[in-house]
């Protein structure tokens, strides 16, 4: 029995993927990608994605730090307002960009009186990237600083290096591993971002339009360049996974760090 | 362990099909599923809220039938979709059944002063149409060139996917201006100003409907199609702003 | 054979108009190119926006007429030769709405059908010679006007040859219906329009 429904289960995550590959000989898929749609998607997406990253990295990073410090009942309730966009249908995190940043939004006004134009423009598209991917950043590096043994930073301090030189010096290369991780799972995420960016940023091939909002737009056109764009996807979020498995493995020697949720982490 | 394992799948198994039973006893016995264009949304499921219902692009659903997709009926915003699918031998013969009116919307606050098509050649303006292979936005293609207004194509700040996207970018505001069909204006309509199009810029629309070859239901099918075509089918559809069948194709 | 040539080299209306029906059946059986000059076989790209648009307006607005004209023969308000000036517009505005037609079709367009209009004029227009004639004299000098400004803006030669053929053309026809009622005198300057101000100014009856 147990033998039976593993394989169903594998066979049934296995086979759409393998289907990809499968439905039109692998030349055809290549020089689909080479069509204007699918190398605008790859550009829009490749530069949306470094400056979500670049958010992510910036401000996630000291925040998760600042999480991992705290005990009790503020940490919980951050720690829940961050996940939140985990397992939020898409659809309502474009929806709540749009009433908030959204030109009639709450910060439309404040928006444009800055001189940013958000709506229809890359900005759009990096502001969806973030929101629905930085948790995935956030909640990992959490766990990695909290990992880290606590004793090392507090030799540290006793030594006489100030909360700065501690963070760079100590906790952010001992946790490292965790962090790359974690910026792999959040770039992976925001790859695949589709439906708050559909809704918020609109779709415009060479302007908004990502590798996800392609696949969807070419899939009643050129099925051809929706199926590249998937058999791409598909590999780039492989490489990005396996790599999250070799730097867990290297880092910290169990693969089990980026499944547990900080808040299910021993306190003590 | 392994008959915990039993259970547990048995249980799964009879609560899918309970959830899928119930779902099905809320409507009648044997509900058609009808893919209908997403601008026929509200006339629809209003005219006959017995049937199950999947609105989008007419060029989605026309992927999806082709697919294989469950369709008992098809009704499509263009003859294009309905007709290649003929050809195809996937839907009986199309008949056409409405017609429909494009017009311009722009929201209530109107922030690009947009008050004739022809501002939007003149003024800095975020315009919101459908692609190209959706119905609306073949329309709305076949209008700006005829009335010499292509150049605007280089103000569309995005492309979506069906008529109702595109209306809600502009009712909340998000977009300074969008092409709809009339119809898809009047649920908004406190959101958005209407603008009208020249009628001799108008272009030629036509919803067709066909039953899919496929269905296990023909004889139904057949008979909600007849529904449709009949005076009752026909005054709903006008009560919603739909156009008679144009005189062209009688 | 060039259509400006057509026109200037006849020598009397006998002519002129075995020419135009010459045109007349080559253009109905679809190869206007050939008889309106050719430089414009095969343009499809080579139409500019305002082409396009005059075309389009003046295809439906040629049509609007041709409806003018027979509603208003139907209205039994003129007779014996004064009906012969309805028949004679009726009869241009049918030739000049089908060489518009070729051309929209030489820019690879489907031109529109007088099924797709739903024509609606204001009630009473053809109950009085005046009030047909006023109304009449609306709609022409919308198309006058967008003639003359494609006849100084089309894209080529031969177009702006013909633009300028058929705001004649117009312009004689204005002349004409206008002596069915109070005769006016002629206007110094017509004033050219853009198709947005012609196309406001009738749109209503287009329905």
């Amino acid at each position: 029995m147990l033998v039976v429904t593993t394989g169903v289960a594998l066979l049934f995550l296995v086979l759409p993927i393998v289907a990809v590959f499968l439905r039109v000989p692998l030349s055809d898929l290549l020089s689909a990608l080479g069509s204007s749609a699918a190398l605008d998607a790859i550009r829009v997406t490749a530069e949306t994605i470094a400056f979500a990253m670049v958010l992510i990295l910036v401000f996630g990073t000291p925040a998760a730090y600042w999480i991992s410090s705290r005990r009790g009942a503020v940490r919980d309730v951050v720690v829940t307002l961050v996940e939140l966009p985990l397992v939020l249908p898409p659809a309502v995190a474009g929806i709540g960009l749009l009433v908030a940043f959204g030109r009639a939004g709450l910060l439309g006004g404040t928006v444009d009186a800055l001189g940013i134009d958000i709506a229809f423009t890359k900005v759009a598209v990096i502001l969806a990237v973030t929101f629905v991917a930085s948790p995935f950043f956030v909640r990992t590096a959490v766990a990695a600083f909290e990992a880290v043994d606590p004793t090392l930073p507090a030799a540290a301090r006793t030594l006489g290096a100030g909360p700065g030189r501690v963070f760079f010096r100590v906790m952010l290369p001992l946790a490292k591993g965790g962090l790359g991780a974690g910026a792999a799972l959040a770039f992976a995420r925001g790859l695949g971002e589709f439906g708050a960016t559909i809704m918020f940023a609109g779709s415009l091939q060479g302007v908004t339009q990502t590798l996800s909002l392609a696949i969807y737009e070419q899939f009643d056109v050129d099925l051809n360049v929706a199926l590249a764009i998937s058999a791409l996807l598909i590999v780039v979020s492989a490489v990005v996974l396996l790599s999250v498995k070799l730097m867990t493995r290297w880092h910290s020697g169990s693969g089990s760090l980026i499944l547990s949720a900080p808040s299910s982490r021993q306190r003590n | 362990m392994r008959n915990r394992f039993a259970a547990l799948f048995a249980i799964a198994l009879v609560a899918a099909s309970s959830l899928a039973s119930s779902a099905g006893a809320r409507r009648q016995a044997n509900p058609l599923t009808i893919y209908a264009a997403a601008s026929l949304t509200e006339v629809f499921s209003s005219f006959d809220r017995a049937q199950r219902y999947n609105f989008a692009g007419s060029n989605a659903l026309e992927t999806q039938i082709r697919n294989g997709a469950p369709a008992d009926v098809f009704a499509s915003a263009a003859p294009l979709n309905t007709q290649r699918l003929f050809q195809a031998r996937m839907v009986d013969k199309p008949v056409t059944f409405t017609s429909n009116r494009l017009v311009l919307i722009v929201p209530r606050s109107n922030p690009a002063g947009i008050h004739s098509v022809y501002d939007l050649k003149r003024k800095p303006v975020k315009l919101v149409i459908a692609g190209a292979a959706v119905p609306v936005g073949g329309y709305t293609r076949t209008v700006l060139r005829k009335m010499g207004l292509t150049s605007v194509l280089s103000k569309v700040v995005s492309q979506e996917s069906d008529v109702k996207a595109v209306t809600g970018k502009v009712a909340l505001g998000q977009a300074d201006a969008g092409f709809v069909y009339a119809t898809d204006a009047r649920p908004v309509r406190t959101q958005v100003s209407v603008i009208r199009i020249p009628a001799w810029a108008q272009p030629r629309i036509r919803y067709e409907i066909a039953v899919v070859s496929r269905s296990s239901h023909k004889a139904a099918a057949r008979a909600w199609v007849k529904k449709i075509l009949s005076p009752r089918g026909q005054r709903a559809l006008r009560n919603a702003g739909f156009l008679p069948i144009p005189k062209a194709s009688r | 054979m060039n259509f400006y040539r057509v026109l200037g080299s006849a020598p009397n209306e006998t002519r002129l108009e075995l020419v135009n029906r010459r045109r007349f059946l080559l253009s109905s059986a679809g190869v206007s190119a050939a008889v309106l000059g050719g430089p414009w076989v095969g343009a499809a790209t080579a139409a500019s926006e305002d082409d396009l648009a005059f075309a389009n307006f003046g295809v439906s607005a040629e049509f609007l007429l041709k409806d003018f004209y027979s509603k208003a023969l139907v209205g039994k308000k003129f007779r014996g030769p004064r009906a012969n000036v309805l028949r004679q517009g009726r009869m241009a505005a049918t030739k000049h709405a089908r060489t518009l037609s070729n051309l929209l079709v030489s820019f690879g367009d489907t031109p529109p059908l007088d099924q797709d209009f739903e024509f609606a004029w204001p009630r009473r227009t053809f109950s009085s010679a005046p009030a047909t004639v006023k109304t009449g004299l609306i709609v022409l000098r919308a198309l006058l006007g967008t003639y003359q400004s494609a006849a100084a803006t089309a894209s080529v030669v031969d177009y702006r040859i013909l633009y300028a053929s058929l705001g004649a053309s117009i312009g004689e026809q204005i002349g004409a219906l206008s002596a069915l009622a109070e005769p006016v005198g002629a206007k110094s300057f017509p004033v050219a329009t853009d198709v947005e101000t012609a196309s406001a100014a009738i749109e209503t009856y287009l329905g």
